[in-house]
């Protein structure tokens, strides 16, 4: 027994149709174009925040008005492979900064070099502004 | 007198009055399946959430989603399996993923799994390769008929295709920036997954960069169209593949890659698939 006829399963086919065509062309718009967040509108923007914050970093030790460049991974002691993940991949310097002062020793001027990724490609972050081994904290990241 | 009206039938016509083989649809229903266990099996293991303070709700989750996928696989009451399963993946996006904030529940490639197992329950899924048309053509044996063709209305792999559309449109209008056209965003990726924090020192890799940023873009908005274009849709399915197959290897799109490539068999003729499937079976082009 058909509980619809042709025509109805017709126009019904039509109209869901029609709303899922609407809802997936045209609903990424909502956040994409508009900037409205809504759950029920995906937008596609796949990996968009991924690799944000990252710094590419760059450390210099300052010496009688001269910089040399350090390399993180030898003055802690690991081999960039088996680094452990916030050497590799610096997104904040406190803890790092850190390590590399009491690997260096005291009275060492540890200066950062660095460039941190946006939505809008490499943005400076920080040009060896201050000694980190004069700032570092005990605690913390 | 004017095109336009007979732009506007053939366009109605392939999307609601296409009648094609069923095996496309079919086989998109046992991968979906495949690629729902990938993601969600392990998670929804009846144990994991037992003792925690929605269990009950993550528990009948569980039951539902194995009861729904098993008889989506075997293709037993099949649209009404497949429509279960819809079901069931979409209160996990949106209830448990938005609303209970299980985030990774929420991610693009979930909520694509979600939204091509909606779409595949607007498919004859059940018409081929399914205990369904198992016992369709022994009914007909036993009645002495010849055993129902394996076709249907196709309205479903439509709207797949335009989903298919829609990810690379909007994804190539979301790189299409000049952070990411000038390569600067896939160096991004580039060290966070595999560099670290030191910028690559070879120039070629800026070069190889900018040149990858570029192509992804113009083949996303590329493919958006050109899949719908029989002239050109073979070697856009490959380049299209190919592109699916890089971000499988090179990036954590978990079941994303796979999903999509699922969904490749919306796109291209559902008879030419049926006739390839035949062709290798040994039974000529025709069925």
């Amino acid at each position: 027994m058909q509980v619809l006829s042709q025509a109805n399963r017709r126009r019904i086919r039509g109209v869901v149709f029609c709303l899922c065509a609407a809802l997936m062309l045209l609903g990424p718009m909502a956040t994409q174009v508009f900037d409205h967040h809504s759950k029920w509108l995906r937008p596609w923007q796949m990996f968009r925040d991924t690799g944000l914050q990252l710094l590419a970093v760059e450390f210099r030790v300052r010496q009688d008005g001269q910089e040399r460049v350090i390399d993180r991974y030898q003055v802690l002691g690991y081999e960039r492979a088996t680094a452990p993940k916030w050497v590799r991949r610096v997104v904040k310097i406190r803890k790092l900064s850190r390590a590399l002062c009491e690997a260096l020793g005291p009275g060492t001027d540890l200066r950062i070099y660095a460039e941190w990724a946006t939505l809008d490609g490499w943005q400076p972050r920080f040009a060896g502004e201050q000694n980190l081994c004069r700032h570092s904290r005990r605690k913390g990241r | 007198m004017s095109q336009q009206p007979s732009v506007l039938v053939r366009l109605c016509n392939w999307a609601l009055h296409s009648e094609g083989s069923t095996r496309s649809s079919a086989l998109i229903r046992i991968c979906l399946v495949f690629l729902l266990w990938a993601r969600w099996a392990n998670e929804l293991v009846l144990f994991r959430e037992f003792a925690t303070p929605d269990g009950l709700a993550y528990v009948l989750l569980g039951i539902n989603f194995y009861a729904a996928t098993t008889l989506m696989l075997i293709g037993l009451w099949t649209r009404f399996a497949t429509a279960w399963t819809a079901v069931v993946v979409g209160s996990m996006v949106f209830y448990f993923g938005g609303s209970l904030a299980r985030v990774p529940w929420t991610h693009h490639h979930t909520y694509l799994l979600a939204a091509a197992t909606a779409l595949c329950a607007c498919t004859p899924c059940g018409k081929s390769y399914s205990l369904d048309r198992l016992l369709a053509v022994r009914r007909a044996e036993a009645a002495g008929t010849t055993p129902p063709p394996e076709v249907g209305n196709l309205w479903g792999l439509r709207l797949m295709s335009l989903q298919l559309s829609a990810i690379y449109f909007w994804g190539a209008v979301d790189k299409t920036t000049v952070a990411f056209l000038s390569g600067e965003r896939m160096e991004h990726y580039l060290m966070w997954f595999y560099l670290g924090s030191d910028r690559p020192a070879a120039g070629w890799v800026s070069a190889l960069l900018l040149a990858a940023a570029v192509t992804t873009v113009l083949l996303e908005y590329t493919l958006s169209v050109g899949l719908h274009i029989r002239r050109v849709r073979p070697y856009l399915v490959v380049a299209g593949l190919a592109l699916h197959a890089l971000f499988y290897v090179l990036v954590p799109v978990y079941t994303f890659s796979a999903t999509m490539a699922c969904l490749y068999l919306a796109v291209v003729d559902a008879d030419r698939v049926h006739a390839l499937i035949e062709q290798m079976q040994g039974r000529g082009r025709a069925s």
